[in-house]
């Protein structure tokens, strides 16, 4: 092959790769896609989720490897010599070290997305009922001053503090491009840390009930609209209710 | 007593893997008291006082699974000796001193894997604040 | 090795053949449907276990094609949403509770007694109770459609969703009801299968020997003792609730709905372990065989199976992620689902181990093996992600976790089981599979299965919830959901063409010679077809493979001049031996074909039948009956009148059970008690979790009461403690299986006055239950107010249901002396009592410090 030659080929491939990720991409895309992140959080699911991915590719390829070596071994091959070593390298030392990492990872992690010690910028009390959401936008002095039924509002690029609880049956709270899920459960409150850094411009940004709730579970959806600092404002006069205090939902 | 336990029986052979049981649940329910109830959660030495107890019940567990191990580690060679002593003859002594060194081999490496098991739950109790 | 065993002279072949018809007369079904229906040996009711659990894997397959079908497109409504939460909850009940568990109980008992060189379990009228009751059940469960009453609340029933506020019907209730009566199978099953595997092997099969099946049953019927208790105890709590209205999960009274998921889960989790470790068990005897060598590392193996075991238990939390528990806590739990992921890989690697130093021959069973490697790794991989707690909060609830479930369920116990299936129809069937059909159907289930789930993982990483009857287009999820449909139909064809498989190899295969796959362990030992006794003589094992260890093992154990090989008197007789060292010790007569099984199980049905109708009345008096059959069953155990030696083989005289230590009554006690303990301790659980929850403690309103009564209760419990033992003293038993020499009856004198101490303790017995009742009903008032008064009343009458239980059990005692059936020499029945009695009382000690002295401490 001639040098412009190989400079072709490598530009078509190069091209035909990029167009590939583009359309992964695109793929992974929607308004409830975990792999489609808008907030600090879901990003770092996102990253442990490609992490973890391609880790498992890694492993599944070495054990089935590993197998086919075994079955389609013929005669002229060598059988192994220490099966023990097998045993040990792959079954227990491989995973001890593999895992022990990944436990101080997800530890970490984990301490890390739920913002502890952060202090929160705003907080909004969720009511979940069959089968709708309800959202009270609280003050700095904890009395609602705005509400909203199966549309949440939120402030862009700021944390925002969900206090999570049900009316009747158990729901979850889950909005997937912003962070993970938590359970919405009678008698219990809550708490869930999230911001929003993308105002979902192109693919709206969604919340789901992830907890099977009954009948209408499927339906029990809503949208999330994240607003800058001006329109944040406007929306919460625009929501006002009587200041009632906090947790006095009935 | 120890007879009963010790790592040529059954029971014997789980006994490093209770304690791991055993070490899980001290854990899970001193936390559950520390959070539910308020349990010694004043801050000693850079820590919550829960934490330290955490931490005291892995060193005891660890402290006793090695202890199991070691002792299936002796019995093991003893019954490898046994074993070479007795030949290859189906005689129950030879069977018997044959079953011990399968028993004890395998006892060792129930507390082995006790053993990692045990470190994998200690370590959160290091990472994390006990009530988060 | 190679010690030749064999009597000193042939036997005389007339003598031989006379001797083979009388076993097989003994040992055979009775005619006719009535003996069918009567039918107790382990080979019919393993085989009604499998094929039992093969027509509900149809039934609930096809709920699965309407689901699929109905999440094809989005916006199409196949069923309406009601319809499909209702096939949803069946098809996951279906698939756990009434084809999973009880199919590989049907293969263990079914297979062990051959495996172990024994020629039945050692209580067989249990294992075929336990198959009615599974039935029954299962039937129970289903007959929900004929009321409309269909149960929606998902196979994981959370409250307060199933609670009757939220679940007015009688949905909740047929499952609760037909799924508890349906567990009893199990339960009994590991109860019959540890006893089994402990004392009935064949002579010589020490524990290192004993094939990975039996290890692996082993393990799982000792977590099916731990593990089913909690969600039974759940059940329970659960269908109190709903019925007398009491509050144990309503959190307005004071119960917590998160109490629900910590004992469900508490199951739950163990439960994909108790599935998939028989299925481990079956990779290891297929693997060994189609390598043509042994296992490598049996005794890693071995440790995977028992870590696995235990460290199941503590991964129950990870289906509870996200309820709001402390981080800490969910580490700890995240840390043992990444830990038993280490047995997990030693296990794989010694399979690979294995083939690798073998000369691996790629059969049909070996194919399906292949399918179970590469579906289940991609299961077990992803259950690590799961494991990962950021990553679940994402993922937990969605199809990722769908995907999941079904690459370890039918990667790690679908494909395994087929692989079982088709190595071992040629001993139920005699004949061998097809290899054309059989691998075109294991393409499609293959590919079919691959195409259905794996594309399922991105639709629930694109946001697409469980348990949702529809979804909106704006996902962009309906391709994917639209190929697993079409996926879901071409693995449903490859299913339909492996039941159609099965059948014309039953009518048209080609005849399996004997032990057609050379394989090395005991069930192949068997002539074809399988006498019901499985083996003339009870063999003697020498190795881990005693048909490739010395050959001649099938030939000596068809010839009745071995152990056992002379029929005593007509009775069905086993062989028992030591724990670990498998020497002979005893000869177990066990029962043969009777009605009790079945009219208990009925009794039984009537009996829940009458309660899921709110006819308590009915209910109550169904107990008349139920108690009449099983005081029959009791009478009838075994044959008390055999002699307490017994001749097993020429030269060597053996103790019968009745005489013996290790007598199988025994060790079911001893099981018995251990479920019993675990559900014991799941209740206690309850009680804190619910203190943990509620302050005060007890709540405003009700009062702990003065010290009097429950004194009073504990002191009656104490003397009626005296009473048994001084009773089990009078005996003076002698257990050590030397004192069986004679049949010496205790004097009349001694019989008449242990009776009376029985029946003193009994009456003690009734008069604690009394008293303990008076000092509850007055400071804590009806159990409907608080969750408090609820949980006290429960764990109280728990109890007090034990102690008449053994009150029944000392009458019954005391009635046996008098007729003679026990005395010094054959205490079992006396013994057993003596221990039920000191478990109850030790019971009640631990119940009274819970319901009296905690809630004086704080």
């Amino acid at each position: 092959m001639t040098e412009p030659a190989r400079h072709r080929t490598i530009k078509a491939l190069r091209a035909l790769a990029v167009a590939a990720v583009a359309w992964a991409l695109a793929a992974c895309s929607g308004p409830r896609s975990i792999l489609d992140p808008a907030g600090p959080s879901a990003q770092a699911i996102a990253d442990i989720w490609w992490v973890m991915f391609g880790g498992a590719v890694v492993v599944w390829l070495l054990v089935v490897a590993l197998l086919l070596i075994a079955l389609l071994r013929r005669d002229n091959t060598r059988e192994l010599a220490r099966p023990q070593r097998l045993i040990v390298g792959g079954g227990l030392v491989l995973p001890t070290v593999l895992l022990g990492a990944l436990l101080v990872w997800g530890t970490l992690d984990s301490a890390r997305l739920t913002g502890i010690g952060e202090q929160p910028e705003a907080v909004v009390e969720v009511t979940a009922r069959q089968w709708f959401w309800e959202f009270r936008y609280l003050d700095d002095d904890g009395n609602a001053v705005a509400s909203s039924r199966d549309v949440l509002a939120m402030p862009l690029g700021r944390m925002v503090e969900f206090r999570i609880t049900s009316a009747d049956v158990i729901h979850s709270f889950w909005i997937p491009r912003l962070g993970g899920k938590m359970d919405a459960i009678p008698g219990r409150v809550n708490r869930l840390r999230l911001r929003a850094d993308h105002d979902g411009a192109g693919t709206p940004i969604r919340g789901q009930c992830a907890e099977f709730c009954g009948l209408a579970h499927a339906h029990m959806h809503f949208d999330v609209e994240v607003l800058d600092d001006d329109a944040w404002s406007a929306w919460l006069h625009g929501h006002a209710v009587d200041a009632t205090p906090a947790g006095g939902a009935p | 007593m120890l007879e009963k336990i010790g790592p040529w029986r059954l029971t014997g052979m789980a006994a490093p893997l209770a304690l791991w049981a055993a070490h899980f649940l001290a854990v899970y329910i001193m936390q559950g008291l520390a959070c539910g109830e308020g349990w010694q959660r004043q801050r000693v030495a850079g820590a919550e006082m829960v934490t330290w107890w955490l931490l005291l019940a892995t060193v005891v567990a660890l402290a006793l699974i090695a202890w199991m191990g070691a002792w299936a580690l002796r019995c093991r060679r003893r019954a490898a000796f046994e074993v070479g002593a007795s030949g290859e003859a189906d005689r129950p002594a030879a069977l018997a001193a044959r079953r011990r060194r399968f028993l004890s081999t395998l006892t060792t490496l129930v507390a082995l894997v006790s053993c990692i098991a045990v470190v994998f739950t200690t370590i959160p109790i290091l990472l994390l604040p006990p009530c988060a | 090795m190679s010690t030749v065993i064999q009597s000193p002279e042939p036997i005389d072949p007339r003598e031989n053949s006379a001797r083979l018809e009388e076993l097989h007369r003994i040992w055979g079904n009775e005619p006719g449907i009535a003996g069918q229906l009567k039918a107790v040996n382990h080979s019919t009711v393993g085989m009604r276990f499998i094929l039992t659990g093969f027509a509900f894997l149809l039934v609930s397959g096809v709920l699965a094609m309407f689901i699929r079908l109905q999440l094809a497109w989005f916006d199409v409504e196949v069923l309406d949403p009601q319809r499909f939460n209702q096939f949803v909850t069946m098809h996951g009940t279906t698939m756990m509770f009434l084809f999973a568990v009880p199919i590989l109980e049907g293969f263990a008992m079914y297979l062990l007694p051959k495996m172990l060189g024994s020629r039945d379990l050692p209580y067989p009228r249990l294992s075929a109770f336990g198959y009615w009751c599974y039935l029954f059940g299962g039937l129970f469960l289903y007959s929900s459609f004929l009321f409309d009453a269909v149960p929606d609340g998902g196979w994981f029933m959370y409250v307060p969703l199933t609670d009757s506020t939220y679940s007015p019907g009688l949905g909740a209730d047929f499952w609760l009801i037909g799924v508890t009566f349906a567990e009893i199978a199990a339960v009994l099953a590991a109860i019959e299968l540890i006893v089994a595997i402990l004392i009935c092997r064949a002579p010589g099969m020490d524990l290192r020997r004993m094939p990975l099946f039996a290890w692996a049953m082993l393990v799982t019927a000792f977590m099916i003792a731990f593990g089913f208790p909690p969600l039974i105890l759940a059940s329970v709590l659960l269908e109190i609730q709903r019925a007398f209205d009491f509050a144990f999960f309503e959190v307005a009274r004071g119960g917590d709905p998160l109490l629900w998921q910590h004992l469900f889960w508490l199951f739950g989790h163990p439960e994909v372990y108790i599935i998939f470790l028989p299925a481990a068990g079956m990779v290891s005897m297929v693997i060994a065989t189609f390598a043509r060598r042994p296992i490598v590392g049996y005794t890693w193996i071995v440790l995977a199976f028992l870590s696995v075991g235990f460290l199941s238990f503590g991964l129950w939390v990870h289906h509870m992620y996200t309820v709001g528990i402390p981080l800490l806590a969910l580490a700890f739990f995240s840390a043992a689902s990444m830990a038993v992921a280490i047995p997990m890989g030693i296990q794989v690697f010694a399979w690979i181990a294995t083939l690798w130093s073998g000369r691996p021959w790629m059969r049909l069973p070996m194919l399906y093996l292949l399918g179970f490697f590469l579906i289940f790794i991609i299961g077990g991989l992803t259950g690590v992600m799961l494991a990962m707690v950021p990553l679940d909060w994402q993922v937990h609830d969605t199809h990722f976790v769908v995907a999941h479930l079904h690459y370890v369920l039918i990667g790690g116990m679908m494909f395994p089981l087929f692989a079982g299936l088709y190595y071992w129809l040629p001993l139920a069937t005699g004949r061998m599979p097809s290899e054309s059909l059989s691998r075109t159907a294991f393409w499609m289930v293959f590919i079919g299965f691959n195409m259905t789930f794996l594309p399922m993982h991105l639709t629930g990483l694109l946001g697409m919830p469980r348990r949702v009857y529809t979804y909106p287009e704006e996902l962009s999820v309906q391709w994917l959901n639209l190929l697993s449909t079409a996926a879901g139909f071409v693995m449903a064809v490859g299913m339909v063409a492996i039941a159609l498989d099965v059948f014309i190899s039953l009518r048209a295969g080609r005849r399996a010679a004997r032990n057609p796959w050379n394989a090395g362990t005991l069930e192949w030992a068997v002539p074809f077809p399988v006498p019901q006794f499985n083996f003339a003589s009870v063999p003697r094992v020498h190795g881990r493979y005693p048909l490739w260890d010395q050959p001649e093992t099938d030939q000596a154990s068809d010839r009745a001049d071995g152990l056992l090989g002379k029929p005593g008197d007509g009775r069905r007789e086993l062989l028992g031996t030591g724990i670990l060292s498998a020497q002979p010790e005893q000869v177990i007569r066990v029962s043969t074909s009777t009605w009790l099984p079945l009219l208990s199980a009925l009794a039984l049905s009537a009996l829940l039948a009458c309660f899921i109708a709110k006819f308590y009345l009915g209910a109550a008096l169904m107990l008349v009956p139920l108690l009449a059959l099983f005081a029959a069953w009791a009478w009838t155990t075994g044959h008390r009148h055999a002699p307490l030696r017994l001749e097993a083989e020429p030269g060597l005289m053996l103790p019968s059970q009745y005489a013996c230590r290790n007598a199988p009554g025994w060790w079911a006690l001893m099981i018995s008690l251990l479920i019993d303990g675990a559900l014991f301790a799941s209740l206690v659980f309850a009680y804190f979790y619910l203190w943990l929850g509620t302050q005060p403690w007890p709540p405003e309103g009700i009062a702990v009461g003065g010290w009097t009564l429950p004194l009073v209760s504990l002191a009656l419990l104490a003397a009626s403690a005296a009473a048994g033992q001084w009773a089990w003293r009078a005996l003076g038993a002698r257990t050590d299986g030397e004192g069986a020499q004679d049949g010496r009856p205790g004097g009349n004198e001694a019989r008449a006055r242990g009776g009376l101490a029985w029946l003193l303790s009994a009456a003690l017995g009734g008069g604690f239950i009394a008293a303990h009742w008076l000092a509850l009903a007055g400071p804590v008032g009806a159990p409907q107010v608080h969750a408090y008064a609820s949980v006290v009343w429960t764990l109280a009458g728990f109890h007090m249901l034990h102690v008449a239980v053994a009150a029944l059990a000392a009458v019954f005692v005391a009635a046996r002396l008098r007729c003679g059936f026990i005395n010094a020499a054959r205490p079992l029945e006396a013994r057993v009592t003596a221990a039920l009695w000191r478990y109850v009382v030790a019971q009640g000690l631990v119940t009274w410090a819970v319901i009296h002295l905690f809630p004086r401490m704080g």
